[in-house]
């Protein structure tokens, strides 16, 4: 705490000379919270029910649906409108949901029977913009990766009750990507902190199913269709470029056991129902380039550059998919599980989220996948662990977005069809 | 002895014969489901194929013509497809266009050809900034 505190003083000193520019309408909000001064604004918390008959609904109507192996059960942990990426607390049961929409949900379980008791909208003074990507680092701070704008929230885990919460942007309103790029589809960002640099990575997909030709040196300059990664406290930002040729990845993690950066890609439409497939890629070292929009998923050359020769200054860098996924399965968040109550083949496995898509006409994804790993680091094998969100006649009971570690080494997987998020716990 | 061996053979291919059937006889739904205010989960709509209707659809001569004009028209003509990009005018009347023309000679059998040129429409479609 001592820490924080210091880090925020000298931040106050450098703000208090320079100048920024802040969000489009909470300018004067985040200028008072970045600050530490109350903002003024008398806008509550929105709380969400959980007692409630949709959360019994679901309970009967979802949950003797998903198939889990021997020994695992699921449970719904927490009632949350549109739950996307979470970021779970460090000592605190708290599990910040990010959305598409406008609001950060805070989860909180205060009397330790592993379901949530309040539900309620965090940092409602601030005015968020497809808040999707929150992650939370072993120092305590939590961030907001918006559409155009990366926030930090010192001492969250202290601060979360107040609807005014100490908020500080790290990189300001429209600095993330240029204004002219923005759009809604593929702007959900994903954050992770890692701890061989400290520094944050930021996933910022591409606007369009592929890239066109003239957006390409823009692109890979500035990160979009790739990753940056920059410091995460105030002052010299660094922003470093560290993977291009990414079509829209909305979900990475780094191993903890060797420090590489995995990251799953959405890939592009309308070249058939079962081509292409979707990617889970490891990333060997930083600089790497993974295809787009040369391949449109694994090695299956896009139609829009088929027969160009890939450029010597990217094919040098190229990084084939560790796992090619089912076509247009949409494969998003993804954590490593480093608990210790799963049995002991999920240790250091990835679990990933397949949130489904309608285009194809058989329908697909709508489950949690495990892949493990063998002991180089590189991807073994591939395999369902949990589905059943969509019925025998391809209708979606949910759609899970993102799958994360719960303090007790269950997992946490968000899911905003239905809008839950469900625990997965192992009892043997 | 040998005659043991045949009568193994033969009951492994009838199970694998039974197997593939079944293979064969599992649908492919699509479907649309929404809750009832009671809270039940209700399925409005759902069309099946079976899967092997749909891998002989995979591998139908005029699979990729229908697929993109299928794909075109939810990119381009549907409201919520088309709402997702940033279009002209004019680069709407390309597509059609290149649309109409690829269809004409997908139906006229000219399948390589049609292909092409709904190919070129789905490009413009591609490199169509997203909203």
């Amino acid at each position: 705490m001592k820490k924080i505190l210091s880090t925020l003083s000298t931040f106050l000193f450098v703000s208090s000379i320079a100048t920024s520019v802040f969000a489009a309408g909470d300018e004067a909000t985040i200028k008072k919270l970045s600050s530490m001064y109350k903002s003024g604004d008398a806008t509550q918390a929105i709380v969400i029910p959980q007692d409630t008959k949709f959360a019994a609904n679901v309970k009967k109507n979802i949950l003797p649906n998903i198939n889990l192996p021997a020994g695992f059960s699921i449970s719904v942990f927490a009632v949350v409108p549109d739950a996307r990426h979470m970021a779970v607390a460090r000592n605190k049961t708290t599990v910040w949901i990010g959305t598409r929409k406008d609001k950060v949900w805070q989860a909180t379980d205060r009397d330790m029977d592993d379901i949530a008791d309040t539900v309620e909208q965090f940092a409602p003074t601030v005015k968020f913009d497809i808040p999707n990507g929150v992650c939370f680092s072993d120092d305590g701070h939590l961030y907001v990766a918006e559409r155009n704008r990366v926030l930090w929230f010192p001492a969250a885990e202290y601060f979360m009750e107040s609807p005014d919460t100490v908020a500080v942007p790290i990189i300001d309103q429209g600095n993330l990507i240029p204004v002219e790029e923005e759009s809604y589809n593929h702007t959900a960002r994903v954050c992770a902190v890692n701890k061989a640099d400290n520094k944050l990575y930021v996933s910022l997909g591409q606007p369009h199913n592929v890239a066109p030709a003239d957006k390409l040196d823009l692109y890979q300059e500035v990160g979009i269709g790739g990753m940056i990664s920059f410091n995460r406290f105030p002052g010299d930002l660094d922003r470093k470029v560290v993977a291009t040729g990414i079509r829209n990845s909305v979900g990475h993690a780094f191993n903890p056991k060797d420090g590489s950066l995995w990251f799953t890609d959405n890939q592009v439409d309308g070249m058939g129902d079962e081509t292409p497939p979707g990617e889970l890629n490891r990333m060997p070292k930083m600089g790497m380039w993974y295809g787009h929009p040369y391949t449109g998923g694994g090695e299956v050359r896009t139609n829009e550059y088929k027969g160009q020769t890939i450029p010597k200054k990217d094919a040098d860098r190229y990084v084939k998919p560790q796992v090619e996924m089912v076509a247009h399965a949409a494969d998003l968040g993804m954590m490593f599980y480093t608990g210790k109550q799963f049995p002991k083949k999920y240790h250091n496995a990835i679990f990933s989220a397949q949130h489904g898509s309608w285009n194809a006409v058989k329908p697909r994804g709508a489950r949690v996948m495990v892949t493990y790993l063998d002991s180089k680091g590189n991807a073994k094998k591939t395999e369902p662990f949990a589905d059943g969100w969509m019925t025998e006649m391809g209708t979606y009971l949910g759609r899970p977005v993102d799958v994360q570690q719960y303090f007790d080494g269950s997992i946490l997987v968000s899911d905003d069809k239905a809008g839950v998020v469900y625990r997965i716990k192992y009892e043997g | 002895m040998i005659k043991k061996i045949l009568i193994i053979i033969s009951f492994l291919a009838i199970c694998t014969g039974v197997s593939f059937a079944n293979t064969d006889e599992k649908k492919v739904c699509t479907g649309f489901g929404t809750w009832t205010k009671d809270g039940e989960y209700k399925i409005v709509r759902s069309k099946c194929i079976t899967e092997k209707e749909y891998q002989a659809s995979l591998n139908a001569p005029d699979y990729l013509c229908k697929y993109y004009q299928k794909s075109i028209w939810k990119e381009s003509e549907r409201p919520y497809g088309k709402k997702q990009y940033q279009y002209t005018d004019s680069s709407l009347t390309k597509i059609n266009a290149l649309k109409d023309e690829g269809k004409a000679l997908c139906d006229a059998g000219k399948l390589r050809d049609g292909e092409a040129k709904l190919v070129e429409a789905i490009k413009i479609i591609s490199h169509t900034r997203m909203n």
